[in-house]
């Protein structure tokens, strides 16, 4: 009997201590996650009253600059893009770093130039508020990535 | 017997979970601290003010002269300009002669002005007593090199120390460039890399834009970090 009550209680110890080894290793993750999100930043830079659109392509072009304010580096082929809550497609966004020398990487600091065309664009006239939001992933830091973004309201003009 | 022992694992395992559940709120707890000081020990924004913006257009950058249209019978002086009755807002350069010539390429200007439209103004040649010069031959300067220069005032109004490759300017929110790249190299305290930018500091910035074209700029922004501040020219 008492052979059978150490048996069941060493298995309950085991248990409990691989419980709280998974346990205590969740917790480390999602400290270090959180700690990441922290540490990660984007912001709208430049002149929010003065938005450049391009209006000689078939599609309307709107061009902004983001800063990555963060501590860590960003990829910005993982951007979505937000225009007045309209989803721009992949295709319709293309990017690329400012500075001397042009940096290759999106580290901190670092202004990218963003520009977003789509046909819903041709019908903005100048001096039209629109809603900018923008959320892009983190390169990999020790394993985990985390997400910034940015909403703005801003106004365009030709 | 039996019982006693049951009740005994009863009691034992009631303690394990116990001390189970201590531990976690304890690790929660610890978790939390430590995002609350990862928060309380980030770096504050940057604060600054851009104190004022003024443009000159149509400044007079460079003045030259060809050899051969150095004229005779000069003397050292002062080189004015005119167009109409403005006086291309106070422009001022001088000028040394060699045996009554004009010296090509010693014309220092001491005032760039700026004149009211891009048209060649007229010249006044004066003598070190801003008395007009009667020149034996007349000298025929070339047509001035015309650019677009910006002055401002700006205060780091923040705690910490910023850098002049962390401070990017937009002109009408269109070409950024950082203030390092952007000051003139050889007339700004800005012209060195990473120069630092003190707390409390003012800095006097001024840029010389080769504007190809008149546009004038009516906003200047600059964007430090998460914090933005835009300005009227004037």
């Amino acid at each position: 009997m008492l052979i059978s009550a150490l048996l069941i209680s060493s298995s309950a110890s085991a248990v409990l201590i691989q419980e709280w080894s998974s346990t205590s290793q969740v917790i480390q993750k999602q400290q270090r996650g959180l700690q990441l999100s922290e540490e990660v930043a984007i912001d709208f830079a430049g002149d929010p009253m003065n938005v450049n659109i391009d209006r000689s392509g078939t599609d309307h072009e709107i061009t902004f600059y983001i800063l990555n304010t963060g501590e860590h580096p960003m990829d910005e082929t993982k951007m979505q893009v937000l225009i007045d809550g309209l989803s721009v497609p992949a295709t319709g966004v293309s990017t690329s770093f400012l500075g001397t020398p042009t940096p290759t990487a999106w580290n901190p600091n670092v202004l990218l130039e963003v520009a977003v065309s789509n046909n819903t664009f041709n019908s903005y006239a100048d001096n039209t508020d629109i809603s900018v939001f923008v959320t892009v992933t983190s390169e990999y830091v020790s394993g985990l990535t985390s997400s910034a973004s940015f909403n703005q309201e801003v106004r365009i003009n030709g | 017997m039996g019982a006693s022992v049951g009740i005994g694992g009863l009691i034992v395992g009631i303690s394990m979970l116990v001390v189970f559940s201590m531990a976690i709120s304890a690790l929660d707890a610890q978790v939390a601290t430590g995002l609350d000081a990862i928060e309380s020990a980030s770096v504050p924004d940057p604060s600054f003010t851009i104190d004022d913006v003024d443009i000159a257009q149509h400044v007079i950058h460079e003045v030259s002269m060809s050899a051969g249209n150095q004229g005779t019978g000069y003397f050292d002086g002062i080189l004015k300009a005119n167009v109409g009755s403005d006086e291309c807002g106070g422009f001022s350069a001088t000028f040394t002669t060699t045996g009554g010539e004009i010296d090509v390429g010693n014309v220092v200007i001491t005032n760039h002005g700026f004149c009211p439209s891009s048209s060649t103004p007229t010249w006044t040649i004066y003598n070190m007593s801003n008395v007009v010069q009667t020149p034996t031959t007349p000298a025929t300067f070339d047509a001035p090199v015309f650019h677009q220069y910006i002055y401002a005032n700006i205060t780091n109004q923040g705690s910490d120390t910023l850098k002049s490759d962390e401070v990017w300017v937009f002109y009408d929110g269109e070409e950024p460039e950082t203030l390092t790249e952007s000051q003139d190299s050889s007339e700004s305290v800005l012209a060195g890399v990473n120069t630092n930018w003190y707390s409390g500091e003012t800095l006097q910035l001024f840029w010389n834009d080769e504007l190809s074209t008149n546009t004038e700029y009516e906003r200047l922004a600059m964007t430090v970090g998460p914090t933005t501040l835009v300005r009227s020219t004037s």
